[in-house]
């Protein structure tokens, strides 16, 4: 799978964000600066099942 | 009335400088420690609404330098605090929790003091507007230091009638009730997601994260906006 972060952000402001194809931890590793910069501190932080399977891809959404 | 809303953590206080300067063309984002609310006319809130979260963990703060042990009073009057009371941002209590626990005169004078001391007054920069602009008794929105996050600013505005005007400016976005929920600011506020990711992604390509190669901006049909980023080439 192609790697790339995607950030989706509704209308009223509530930010998604999702990494794909990153190999376990390491999609929270990239969103990291993103998480940081626009939720501050995330309410939910829900790894995908994706995330715990070392070299598969992985994903992770946050959201506020 | 006073609604005091806790609505929104803001991380880039220079995003939201751009965003009100962009879109807003009556109001400005200026320094100051004061923000207008029901309270400031009016002495105290009414308490048809509870207090917002994060002046709930101020006053429970406040509480327990006291050492007073507020979840023990709490269950006195059939309330449980979170064991972690920041959660209370998250999770504040009910108006029907707090008119239980102000029956307690612990809490009842704590309440009365945070609304007279720190309610309106705790801001550090305040959305206002621009002299000549809007009604004279317009309220302002306050970017309120995160009582516990430094760096962070909780935005707050009294929303009853639309902030006295202040919800109705160009560029924020009014005041609505939907599935129970009070939201105001929904412009403003998607406004300044999209230029503090922006900034961001464009702070990562500048300091060289491989994450961080280039990115494409697109609006979606629904009017919600996209973002994505791709890794430098070859990684």
């Amino acid at each position: 799978m192609k790697r790339g972060i995607s950030i989706i952000i509704d209308n009223d402001g509530q930010t998604t964000i999702e990494a794909k194809g990153y190999k376990g931890a390491g999609c929270t590793t990239a969103t990291a600066p993103l998480s940081k910069a626009l939720i501050g501190t995330p309410t939910s932080h829900v790894k995908l099942p994706a995330y715990y399977q070392g070299d598969h891809a992985a994903q992770v959404r946050e959201t506020e | 009335m006073s609604h005091v809303d806790s609505g929104f953590c803001i991380t880039d206080i220079a995003a939201l400088a751009l965003t009100v300067k962009d879109q807003c063309p009556d109001l400005e984002l200026v320094k100051q420690k004061s923000y207008r609310t029901w309270i400031a006319d009016h002495g105290k809130l009414v308490g048809d609404y509870p207090l917002p979260g994060t002046y709930q963990i101020k006053m429970m703060a406040a509480l327990k330098r006291q050492d007073i042990d507020v979840h023990a009073k709490a269950a006195k009057k059939q309330v449980e605090l979170p064991a972690n009371l920041l959660d209370l941002e998250k999770k504040p209590w009910t108006l029907e929790e707090q008119k239980q626990m102000f029956q307690d005169p612990t809490f009842a004078k704590a309440y009365e003091k945070i609304c007279q001391e720190v309610v309106g007054k705790d801001a550090e920069y305040v959305i206002k507007h621009k002299a000549g602009k809007g009604r004279k008794d317009s309220y302002e929105i306050g970017l309120v230091p995160h009582p516990v996050n430094r760096g962070e600013f909780v935005m707050m505005a009294d929303f009853y009638a639309q902030g006295n005007g202040i919800l109705e400016a160009t560029g924020v976005g009014k005041h609505e009730r939907k599935g129970g929920q009070d939201g105001w600011g929904a412009e403003l506020k998607k406004s300044y997601a999209v230029c503090a990711a922006e900034r961001k992604i464009k702070h990562e390509i500048a300091a060289g994260n491989p994450e961080f190669g280039s990115y494409q901006k697109t609006t979606l049909p629904d009017g919600r906006v996209k973002l994505e980023v791709s890794p430098k080439r070859g990684i």
